[in-house]
């Protein structure tokens, strides 16, 4: 893997002038921009335009950026802005299918998954993470995957601490929902 | 709420990152340049000459405080020995001039800025210039 210097060494050099150093944070930051916008999204060519749009605003915002938060929590803030503009512009409207919720637990769930084959148990996953809210997607994927704290999320978000974490629960529990349906599906299916 | 945490953070996580194209980072680049004017930043920074000029004025504070204390500084005398056998090129003993205290805390400020100076260059050309 590569190393990569901190985010404040390439920012001062191509604040002096020197463009090229731009590109190195561009390849540091682009795997989690482009999968942040492409879980929004959902298409990988609207996801390309967004997390590309996105780099291009933060580089001609740079001479503003005080340091006072993370470069990626900027630079995801704006990602998420963007594909919310494109959602709106394409005008996508997710209406996820209903499933009635069946209490079974997350211990089943998970056994359930377990018995599949991993690319099946990816393919459920991912489903049932497209059936959810935008923006519960993708608090999910900050606060499991990127291990995003609360506070940054609200920053990103321009949600309130409040709002996020009932937001986390509410898609935790939708989450749990839609595999739990999705696997029922496997399980007739299988008899 | 730990287990369903551990649960969904290992079902997220299984979910595999999709790549960006190989030409990601090359678009970008073809459409930016380079910003307005490069900014400025100062060889000696503002902190530095404080530092600077708050050890002049401490300076100046001690030599008006030494003024009329008449001490002086002088290296040990030196002799030299004595041969018989060129007496006549006698050249006598060496003595240093008295420098005044003020000169030579004015050169040892001089030497220790020299140095720092030197440092902050040496850091600056490492930093910005590939050699």
């Amino acid at each position: 893997m590569k190393k990569y210097h901190k985010d404040s060494y390439y920012i001062k050099k191509v604040l002096l002038g020197q463009v090229q150093f731009y590109a190195p944070l561009v390849e540091k930051h682009k795997l989690m921009a482009y999968n942040l916008a492409f879980r929004i999204v959902n298409d990988r060519e609207d996801a390309e335009e967004v997390a590309q749009d996105a780099f291009i605003k933060v580089y001609k915002s740079l001479p503003k950026f005080r340091g006072e938060a993370k470069f990626s929590t900027w630079l995801y803030k704006i990602i998420y802005h963007e594909a919310l503009g494109k959602l709106r512009r394409k005008k996508i409207n997710t209406s996820p299918i209903e499933y009635n919720e069946d209490n079974q637990d997350l211990v089943t769930i998970n056994d359930y998954l377990s018995r599949v084959k991993q690319e099946t148990r990816q393919q459920y996953i991912e489903k049932a993470m497209q059936m959810l809210a935008e923006d519960e997607r993708l608090i999910l994927n900050l606060f499991y995957y990127s291990e995003t704290p609360i506070k940054e999320i609200v920053v990103i978000t321009d949600y309130t601490e409040a709002n996020v974490k009932i937001k986390l629960f509410r898609a935790r529990k939708q989450l749990k929902k839609y595999l739990q349906g999705l696997l029922k599906e496997e399980l007739i299916d299988l008899l | 709420m730990k287990k369903e945490d551990k649960y969904i953070r290992q079902w997220i996580k299984e979910v595999p990152r999709e790549e960006p194209s190989p030409n990601f980072t090359a678009n970008i680049m073809s459409q930016i340049k380079p910003l307005s004017a490069p900014a400025y930043q100062p060889l000696i920074s503002k902190k530095m000459w404080s530092i600077i000029i708050l050890s002049f004025l401490l300076l100046a504070i001690f030599l008006g405080y030494q003024e009329g204390q008449n001490t002086y500084f002088s290296w040990p005398e030196a002799r030299l020995p004595e041969f018989n056998i060129i007496r006549f090129l006698d050249f006598g003993t060496f003595t240093s001039p008295a420098i005044s205290l003020s000169i030579v805390a004015i050169l040892m400020l001089w030497t220790f800025l020299l140095i720092g100076q030197a440092i902050k260059f040496h850091g600056f050309f490492k930093k910005n210039y590939v050699l």
